[in-house]
């Protein structure tokens, strides 16, 4: 199945500043939005017929439904051919580009803006860590506690138990994509945080401490969508969907295919490696969903650059940094960009676009990538979402 | 019996909280990146049980309100149960009103084992939802259901975090909630 390869391109991209912002919800999206239309000053706004916004708790962080004719309304754009919301949890931004790739695949939409956006500190945040919570199933897991952090820790010590992996080595990814993250003026946290700052801050879950997890942030990102024939029309140098990949197994905890191993990533990234007509290692670079420090290290395993359980030696040995053999998260991840649900999704495929056309700032750019891949997970690590970029179209098997 | 909740006591409770304490502009993180020390807890939420519905985790379990009801009616004997389907021979969790198999309705309630044993666990320590940060820190595992496939997630009364270990054997545990509905938790063995 060929799928969408080579036939949609993201041209342009837009970013807010990520954090704890003095930014409300619709203020984030159209910050974003203005970054986006400043990259494409030729852009008629009347070409734009698709609106995709990926938003996961709009009504529990910003107590607003309908988002999508609102994020139109302000961005001065009526929409004449799609128009809608969609929500995966912390995969909703790629959600919104899945889904305006399909519109733009099939000729529905030709020219398609997706934004991303989450507004995550409120006036009381014990609302928006219960809201958070809410993403895994609310009735009978949610009374346990199951929080995002619990759970990832749960998962981290039966990875520690089963393959001996260890907080030094989860340490080691938190302090790589702080340091990434310090070239990226959108991040979070743009301070180099030590293995020995993760290791010796707050306990959170444990063995999960405060440098383990991820921020609670504000943020929005954008990009536009059109199809590989139009992509020159908006500019020299796109970023082509070459493959699509995408697996969910068990809602409720009790129903997960494993704890160890993310039966879902496997599904889904090979599926898009398929579609793509690569391996793992044709990709110069990958941006995976580090939503915690184990969650980067399962990825290792189970998208498919290192042996099951030898995660925490892969980044021990030096492999996932930029110049090394697959680097993992050159924006900074979202330990370092900090993590506002509905836009990390999109953030990443920003992430791409720039590497492609270098303009990133060099201490990130990945030298000469001409492959990436940008991935989520949502929930409770049951779905995993994949994309796989090409710098041409044709590039791959 | 559907939640009592006025929004008068809730907010009467908030205030005696204190808004301010919870209106943070910085996080936990900034405040550890910058070196500063590190911003109190709050205090332990005096918020009642129980919540507004839509802050609220614990299932309504009136027949009025639900079609599982006998799981919890059940619960409250202290009997543990599920559903579960002839047809396929599967047992659900959390319980249905359809095998997920093979779509049938017709499913009976069976008894499965209070005992468990620890499969991971951690603990709550920071950032626990309304209506748990009075219980701050509480030990959560994964529990292996005995006699069954299912390994859940549940809260581990009466003990703390260090008292833990992978392994080690649970039994159920009946959690009463102030407005007559209860839920299931696990406990170190009491013999």
């Amino acid at each position: 199945m060929s799928g969408l390869k080579g036939k949609v391109a993201v041209v342009a991209a837009g970013h807010s500043r990520w954090g704890i912002r003095n930014a409300t919800w619709r203020e984030l999206a159209q910050e974003a939005g203005r970054e986006l239309f400043k990259a494409l000053p030729n852009l008629d706004r009347k070409d734009v017929d698709s609106l995709f916004v990926g938003a996961a708790e709009p009504e529990r962080f910003a107590f607003q439904s309908h988002v999508a004719p609102l994020v139109a309304d302000m961005l001065g754009i009526k929409p004449s051919r799609v128009v809608q919301r969609t929500e995966l949890a912390c995969a909703s931004g790629q959600s919104a580009v899945r889904s305006a790739a399909m519109a733009v695949a099939t000729g529905l939409s030709e020219v398609a803006l997706c934004i991303g956006i989450e507004k995550m500190n409120l006036p009381n945040m014990a609302e928006a860590q219960t809201s958070m919570a809410c993403v895994l199933d609310r009735e009978f897991d949610g009374p346990a506690g199951a929080s995002a952090p619990p759970f990832f820790a749960l998962t981290a010590q039966r990875h520690m138990h089963e393959y001996g992996t260890t907080e030094e080595q989860m340490a080691l990814v938190s302090e790589k994509n702080h340091q990434n993250s310090t070239s990226n003026p959108y991040a979070q946290f743009q301070k180099p945080v030590p293995k020995s700052k993760v290791l010796s801050s707050r306990m959170i879950a444990p063995p999960l401490k405060l440098f383990d997890c991820s921020g609670i942030t504000d943020g929005a990102a954008a990009v536009l969508v059109t199809s590989a024939e139009r992509a020159k029309e908006f500019t020299d140098q796109a970023a082509y969907i070459l493959g699509s990949g995408q697996s969910a197994i068990g809602g409720n905890l009790a129903n997960l295919a494993s704890w160890t191993t993310w039966e879902p990533a496997v599904i889904a990234s090979r599926g898009a490696y398929k579609m793509a007509g690569i391996e793992p290692y044709d990709l110069d670079f990958v941006e995976s969903h580090d939503c915690f420090s184990i969650s980067e290290i399962i990825e290792y395993e189970d998208l498919g650059f290192c042996k099951k359980g030898e995660g925490g030696k892969f980044i021990e040995d030096g492999n996932p940094y930029i110049g090394a053999k697959i680097p993992v998260n050159p924006r900074g991840g979202l330990l370092g960009m900090g993590h506002p649900l509905g836009a990390t999704g999109i953030s990443q495929i920003c992430e791409v676009l720039w590497q492609f056309q270098s303009k990133v700032p060099k201490q990130r750019q990945v030298a000469g990538a001409e492959l990436a891949m940008t991935h989520n997970l949502s929930g409770a690590a049951n779905v995993h979402s994949c994309l796989v970029w090409g710098r041409s179209p044709s590039v791959g098997g | 019996m559907p939640p009592t909740y006025t929004a008068a006591s809730f907010g009467a409770a908030r205030r005696a909280w204190g808004a301010d304490s919870t209106s943070t502009r910085t996080s936990a993180h900034d405040t550890a990146a910058a070196g500063k020390p590190e911003a109190k807890l709050p205090p332990a939420n005096p918020v009642p049980e129980p919540l507004p519905y839509l802050l609220d985790f614990y299932p309504q379990e009136d027949a009025a309100f639900t079609q599982i009801s006998p799981f919890f009616d059940a619960l409250k004997e202290g009997r543990f149960v599920t559903s579960y389907c002839k047809n396929c021979d599967k047992l659900h969790f959390p319980p249905r009103i359809a095998c997920d198999a093979c779509t049938i309705e017709e499913l009976e309630w069976r008894e499965i084992s209070k005992k468990g044993r620890i499969y991971a666990f951690t603990a709550m320590m920071l950032g626990a939802p309304m209506g748990m940060e009075q219980d701050v820190p509480f030990p959560i595992a994964v529990v292996e259901v005995e006699g069954t496939p299912f390994k859940i997630l549940a809260r581990i009364d009466d003990a703390r975090f260090e008292d833990l270990k992978i392994g080690q054997a649970v039994e159920l545990k009946v959690h009463r909630l102030a407005d007559g509905r209860v839920f299931y938790r696990y406990r170190l063995p009491t013999a």
